[in-house]
């Protein structure tokens, strides 16, 4: 029965006989980053981000489960789930119904657990008008999180508005990606020394939130505002934002005082315009703005300029491609490549740690969100934020849209001093701060 | 409207804080920052989180706490009754301590994790080997546990695989690994048979026979697609 059932479904089947051609379940590798997520996520560290759209209507959640429905199958880089192999994990064709949409319930970017997904790696929830969207960082960075969450927006008001839909039709976007191109193997160049710093960063303690919980605080602005501040500081508005923040750890933290640890921000670059690339996998690296306390009482412009400078000699093509090519290198080194898959995510679990816990916090720029023209009228706002990660307990993510922008502190510290004080300096420089949290500070 | 007012999705109304110079958009009369009372204002402002998140999240973690603690009394209860009976040759209440210890893991592991059914049954199978294994070692090694016990694990397993493979038709590939782990599972065992260290390797040597038969048979009857399911899974 053993056999009969094997060569039932093995290509020499019935099936074959009849005609029918059986497609060969697609299969993908890894990208250079992606190889580190599931080695090192876990309950804790879930490396989960989500990204939210508020539209100007409550959400239907059958029309919103149909619009996934439809949209899934069509972006590959979703419609995945992960494999464990001997040497390296790789992604497999899915092709199981999506994930249930269900209404949000818990705390945000709490560990996917694909055997309860469909063997999905992310997440579509609701709340009231809101749509998240939670993606397991494995798939793809915030610009292919931002891809995906769009088209699911732009099929849901289709088909909660007929007139859209007969407008419009049902194809993508056509600014919507789907390539899936591996650009860090494309652009590598040749191996270079590594360029991420390993000393301890000044990393913030602090009573935590209880097991489980998990923080969250929007910081709405005006755009144009927080423009205007930036350009008379001279930095652009990510060098204003990062230096605020830095600022406020330096305050409320360090009281002022020097210290011979630096505070040191990760900050994420899109590589995507420096190499020409439209890849919906990872392509970013991680640069570190730095500041060392080594006198007393730095004023505000001061901590500015160091990040500023920190942030110039870090952020070109060169510089970037560099980072890159060492962790490219160790991927495809010929030695490496043959360890079993156990030993690697030893190594590569050691390496985490130590680069972790060389910076005190990350900082993350999803940019300028744009949707296409006949959505605009649906869609309030956009939101963004990203989950701890060792010795990091708190964040902070930062994306604008219709002239708004929304910095999220994600934190499991129970202290909002950070938070107050990053408020001070945006309000003592002029612009209007609105707040809204997941409300964990007032419960 | 009137449902969003008592789901507490339209919470309340805008405040400011005169503190702080922040407009709070939450439900709430406190300033999240400085904790000071609000100033609201008539905008009506829905809630943006859903606000019993909290209350879900501990309720989760009174259970397993619960359990744990009943788990630690009555291993305690055991040692201290079969010490206060035997003395020093305590030995029933290491067999109680390993059962809780099986028992706590397996209702973690099964009805608490997360992780994947395939990995939930052959983690039953094998924490209940290890057990049987400490059993004989804590009994005096009798050898029953690698001679009788782990060849019947390993043949209920090559079964449930077979029946795994016809439920989960469509990736039935899926368990090749787990068939190559069962004989190279088995293969250990006969070379510590063929070495003397287990005397009767009869039911060990079916054992084996049957997973390698069994992972022969899914790979050449199985042909392109077993063949694509080992390069992927092997691909460096």
């Amino acid at each position: 029965m053993y056999i009969f059932f094997i060569w039932m479904i093995s290509e020499r089947g019935p099936k074959k006989l009849a005609g029918r051609k059986r497609r060969e379940i697609r299969w993908d590798k890894l990208d250079n980053t992606a190889n580190l997520f599931p080695v090192i996520a876990g309950e804790s560290m879930t490396n989960v981000y989500r990204i939210s759209v508020k539209l100007k209507e409550e959400i239907q959640p059958e029309l919103l489960q149909e619009a996934l429905n439809k949209v899934l199958p069509r972006m590959d880089g979703f419609n995945l789930r992960l494999r464990r192999g001997v040497f390296w994990y790789y992604f497999e064709e899915n092709g199981k119904k999506a994930p249930k949409v269900v209404e949000e319930n818990t705390f945000p970017c709490r560990f996917i657990h694909p055997s309860s997904n469909r063997d999905y790696l992310f997440r579509v929830t609701y709340y009231s008008c809101k749509i998240n969207l939670e993606v397991f960082h494995v798939l793809t960075d915030g610009m292919g999180g931002i891809n995906f969450i769009r088209e699911l927006t732009y099929q849901y008001l289709r088909l909660a508005h007929k007139d859209l839909q007969e407008k419009l039709g049902d194809e993508f976007s056509y600014n919507t990606s789907l390539n899936r191109e591996d650009s860090f193997i494309k652009n590598f160049k040749k191996k270079t020394k590594r360029g991420y710093k390993s000393q301890k960063a000044y990393l913030i303690k602090g009573d935590k939130l209880s097991d489980g919980e998990f923080g969250v605080m929007h910081i709405l602005m005006p755009l144009d505002e927080i423009k205007t501040v930036s350009k008379k500081y001279n930095a652009t508005i990510n060098e204003y934002l990062v230096a605020c923040f830095v600022w406020s750890i330096y305050v409320e933290c360090l009281k002022k005082m020097p210290s011979e640890k630096a505070i040191r921000v990760a900050v994420p670059v899109n590589l995507r315009p420096f190499f020409d690339s439209i890849t919906t996998k990872n392509f970013f690296i991680m640069v570190s703005a730095e500041f060392i306390a080594k006198n007393e009482e730095y004023t505000f412009s001061e901590v500015l300029e160091i990040i500023k400078k920190s942030l110039h000699k870090q952020i070109t093509k060169e510089h970037l491609e560099n980072l890159f090519s060492y962790s490219v290198a160790g991927q495809l080194n010929k030695f490496a490549r043959p360890v079993p898959l156990f030993l690697k995510n030893a190594y590569m679990k050691m390496i985490y740690t130590k680069s972790a816990l060389a910076n005190t916090t990350t900082v993350t720029n999803i940019g300028n969100l744009k949707v296409d023209e006949p959505y605009e009228k649906y869609i309030d706002q956009f939101y963004a934020f990203i989950a701890m990660s060792e010795g990091q307990y708190i964040k902070g993510t930062i994306c604008s849209y219709n002239g708004v922008l929304v910095y999220t502190f994600s934190s499991i510290l129970a202290d909002t001093s950070i938070q107050k004080c990053f408020c001070k300096q945006l309000v003592s420089d002029g612009i209007s701060v609105s707040i809204e949290t997941n409300g964990v500070y007032s419960s | 409207m009137q449902e969003n007012i008592q789901n507490g999705k339209f919470g309340g109304k805008m405040a400011r804080c005169k503190k702080c110079n922040v407009e709070i958009l939450d439900d709430t009369d406190r300033c999240p920052l400085c904790n000071l009372i609000l100033e609201k204002n008539d905008t009506p402002i829905s809630n943006l989180y859903p606000i019993d998140a909290i209350e879900i999240t501990r309720r989760f973690r009174v259970f397993s706490n619960i359990l744990l603690f009943l788990s630690i009394v009555l291993q305690t209860f055991c040692f201290w009754l079969d010490y206060s009976i035997n003395g020093r040759k305590i030995m029933w209440s290491i067999i109680v301590g390993m059962v809780v210890v099986y028992v706590n893991v397996i209702l973690r592991l099964t009805i608490m994790g997360k992780s994947g059914y395939l990995f939930k049954i052959v983690g039953i199978f094998f924490i209940a080997l290890g057990m049987c294994v400490c059993s004989d070692f804590v009994m005096g090694y009798k050898g029953w546990s690698l001679e009788y016990v782990f060849p019947i694990v390993i043949l209920v397993l090559d079964l449930i695989i077979v029946i795994l493979m016809l439920a989960n038709r469509r990736n039935w590939q899926s368990y090749i690994m787990i068939q190559l782990f069962q004989v190279v599972l088995g293969v250990v065992l006969v070379t510590l048979g063929v070495f003397g260290e287990i005397k009767w390797v009869v039911l060990i040597n079916v054992s084996t026979a049957v997973s390698i038969f069994l992972f022969l048979g899914t790979v050449i009857i199985g042909d392109k697609r077993a063949k694509t399911e080992l390069k992927r899974r092997f691909h460096i």
